[in-house]
C-alpha cells in the first residue's frame, strides 16, 4: 500500500516553512493593545478610528453600507451587495484582521496603533 | 461507459455545489472573516483523481457559475480566480512524475494560491492595497484547510483511483 505513505520530505518543509513564518509574524504583533480601524472606500483612506478610544457607538453610512463602530470593535451592519460576506464576517478588532464589501469597494482593516494621532483624519 | 461517465460528473457537480453552499450558510466562529474551509477542493481533487483533469476543471467553473446565481458577479470572480489559480498548480504538481509532494503539499499549496488569487483580485476590485493585511490570516487559514482536505483525500485515494480504473 504505498498510497498511504505518509507526509514526504516536501510537505514537511513546506508546513514547518509556514509555520514559521506564521510564529515569526506573531512575535511581532502583540493583539489587542490601541489599535485603530481603517475605512478605506475606492482605494483612498475615508477614515481613521482609534479603536481603544471609543466613547459612544457611532454608524457611519457610505451609500448602502452600514458601518458600526463600538468599543467591541468595527463591523458592516447592513450592505446593498448580494453576497453579504462583509455583514457575515462580523465585528472586527484585533490586529491583522479586516472586514471588507469588495462589491461595494469598501475596506476596513484593524492594525496597530502606531502613527495615528489622536482623533479623525481624512 | 458514456452514460456512466456522465452520471459521474453530474454526482460530482451536485456534490460541490452542495458543499460550497453548506459553507457560505454560515461562518464558523473560529474561521476568519469571508473564509470558508474550502471542503469543496476535496471534490475537485476527486474528480481529478478518478476522471481527470477535464472533470475537474468543470467542477471549478460549476462552482463559479453557482457562486454566480447565488452570490453575485464578484462572488463568481474570486471562486473562479482562486479555482483556477489552484486547478493549475493541483493538476501540475499531482501528474508531474516523482512529484515532490504528496496529495497533502499539494492541498496545502492549492490552498494558498486560492487565497492568494482571491487577495488580489479584491485588491484589484477595491483598489484598496492595505487588504494585504489579511494575507497572514489567509496563510495561517490555508494551511489549516490543506491539512484537512489534504488528508481526507489521502485517505479516500486509493478507493478513488480503483474507482476511476475500473468504472471508467
Amino acid at each position: 500500500m504505498k498510497n498511504i505513505k505518509i507526509l514526504k520530505l516536501a510537505d514537511i518543509v513546506l508546513i514547518l516553512l509556514i509555520l514559521t513564518v506564521l510564529i515569526s509574524l506573531w512575535l511581532f504583533n502583540d493583539g489587542n493593545t490601541a489599535n485603530k480601524a481603517t475605512v478605506y472606500v475606492d482605494g483612498a483612506v475615508y477614515k481613521e478610528i482609534s479603536l481603544d478610544k471609543i466613547q459612544a457607538d457611532e454608524t457611519l453610512i457610505i451609500g448602502d453600507v452600514h458601518i458600526l463602530i463600538t468599543s467591541e470593535g468595527i463591523s458592516i451592519t447592513e450592505s446593498d451587495c448580494p453576497d453579504k460576506t462583509c455583514v457575515k464576517s462580523g465585528t472586527a478588532k484585533k490586529s491583522g484582521t479586516t472586514v471588507a464589501c469588495v462589491p461595494n469597494k469598501i475596506v476596513i482593516t484593524v492594525t496597530k496603533n502606531d502613527a495615528l494621532i489622536d482623533g479623525v483624519t481624512g | 461507459m458514456k452514460a456512466k461517465k456522465i452520471a459521474l460528473w453530474g454526482i460530482l457537480g451536485a456534490l460541490a455545489i452542495s458543499v460550497s453552499f453548506l459553507e457560505s450558510l454560515f461562518n464558523l466562529p473560529f474561521l476568519p472573516p469571508g473564509a470558508k474551509p474550502g471542503l469543496s477542493n476535496i471534490v475537485t481533487v476527486s474528480a481529478l483523481m478518478v476522471t481527470g483533469a477535464v472533470s475537474a476543471i468543470y467542477v471549478t467553473v460549476l462552482k463559479a457559475a453557482f457562486a454566480l446565481i447565488t452570490r453575485g458577479f464578484v462572488a463568481f470572480l474570486l471562486s473562479l480566480s482562486g479555482g483556477v489559480l489552484s486547478f493549475v498548480s493541483t493538476v501540475l504538481l499531482y501528474k508531474m512524475k516523482k512529484s515532490p509532494f504528496s496529495i497533502v503539499g499539494i492541498c496545502i499549496i492549492g490552498a494558498i494560491l486560492h487565497n492568494a488569487a482571491q487577495l488580489g483580485v479584491s485588491i484589484l476590485l477595491t483598489g484598496t492595497t492595505a487588504l494585504i493585511y489579511y494575507a497572514p490570516v489567509l496563510l495561517a487559514f490555508s494551511l489549516a484547510s490543506g491539512l484537512v482536505t489534504g488528508f481526507s483525500l489521502k485517505i479516500l485515494k486509493p478507493y478513488l483511483e480503483k474507482t476511476g480504473e475500473k468504472r471508467l
